[in-house]
């Protein structure tokens, strides 16, 4: 086992790691997200929701995996830290903007699982007969 | 057998597993969506998750038997792993990137034709199940 290897089983513990509890959050939260609290749709939301955690974690451990390769070979403690710390800080500089781009496709999932703002003033102007717009939280 | 051929066997079943995998699991996950997006009519709605399965299939298997490439020298053990690894990277990365542009066309034809669904019908017809949609 050479440095080199060392440095390798570190980041790549490393990244998969935080990947991982990133997608578990996610997975926890974003059914929750897509049905707003409520046990509507379910089956719909918790399918949304998974397909999109297993495109995090492709686009993520794809990110893992391209970054892998060092160009300088290092032989000490001192630069394996270094590199260990520029890799992984890049990881997670890429892994924010996959989440976030996760986070914006929940948003569009959620306004489909909600009325268009024209609609519930149609709802509300037909009165009580119609099943109500949930309220707006202030 | 040398280094190369290894991590031809190595990239050749990992690529392959993983891009098989995740082809079944989003196969899965996706019935309900197409459902609700063709609502009309469930065998639609299935037809279109099928052809959506095999257009993935040709596209990733594609990929993945054309990174097949030597890239530079090939001398030590860990060579290998680095181009297993970018190999990898490559393949996990589009089809990632990929799967997030199917799913997000299919949320805009969720929403689009819902809205479609909702003027054409009148608030009547909405009443229906408006928390479905």
């Amino acid at each position: 086992m050479t440095p080199m290897t060392w440095t390798y089983l570190a980041y790549l513990l490393i990244c998969v790691g935080v990947t991982m509890w990133v997608a578990r959050t996610l997975r926890r939260h974003g059914t929750t997200l897509l049905v707003d609290g409520t046990d509507q749709n379910r089956t719909l939301a918790d399918a949304i929701a998974h397909s999109l955690v297993v495109g995090f974690y492709l686009c993520n451990l794809g990110i893992v995996c391209l970054l892998l390769k060092a160009y300088d070979p290092i032989d000490d403690l001192k630069g394996s830290i270094e590199l260990v710390s520029h890799k992984v800080g890049t990881v997670l500089v890429g892994l924010s903007i996959v989440h976030f781009t996760v986070l914006a496709i929940f948003g569009m999932a959620r306004s489909g699982f909600r009325r268009p703002r024209d609609i519930d003033a149609d709802f509300e102007a037909a009165g009580p007969g119609l099943s109500a717009p949930r309220p707006v939280q202030p | 057998m040398n280094l190369l051929v290894l991590g031809y066997v190595l990239y050749l079943a990992a690529s392959l597993f993983v891009t098989t995998y995740v082809g079944h699991v989003l196969h899965r996950e996706s019935c309900p969506l197409c459902r609700d997006v063709f609502r009309e009519s469930r065998r639609t709605a299935d037809a279109v998750n099928d052809l959506l399965l095999v257009g993935y299939y040709l596209v990733n298997f594609a990929l993945d038997v054309l990174l097949l490439r030597p890239g530079d020298s090939v001398i030590e053990p860990l060579d290998v792993a680095e181009w297993v690894s970018g190999r990898l990277g490559i393949v996990l990365t589009t089809l990632g990137g990929l799967h997030f542009i199917n799913v997000s066309t299919l949320l805009v034809g969720m929403r689009w034709l819902r809205r479609r669904r909702l003027r054409m019908s009148g608030t009547s017809g909405g009443s229906s199940s408006p928390a479905a949609l």
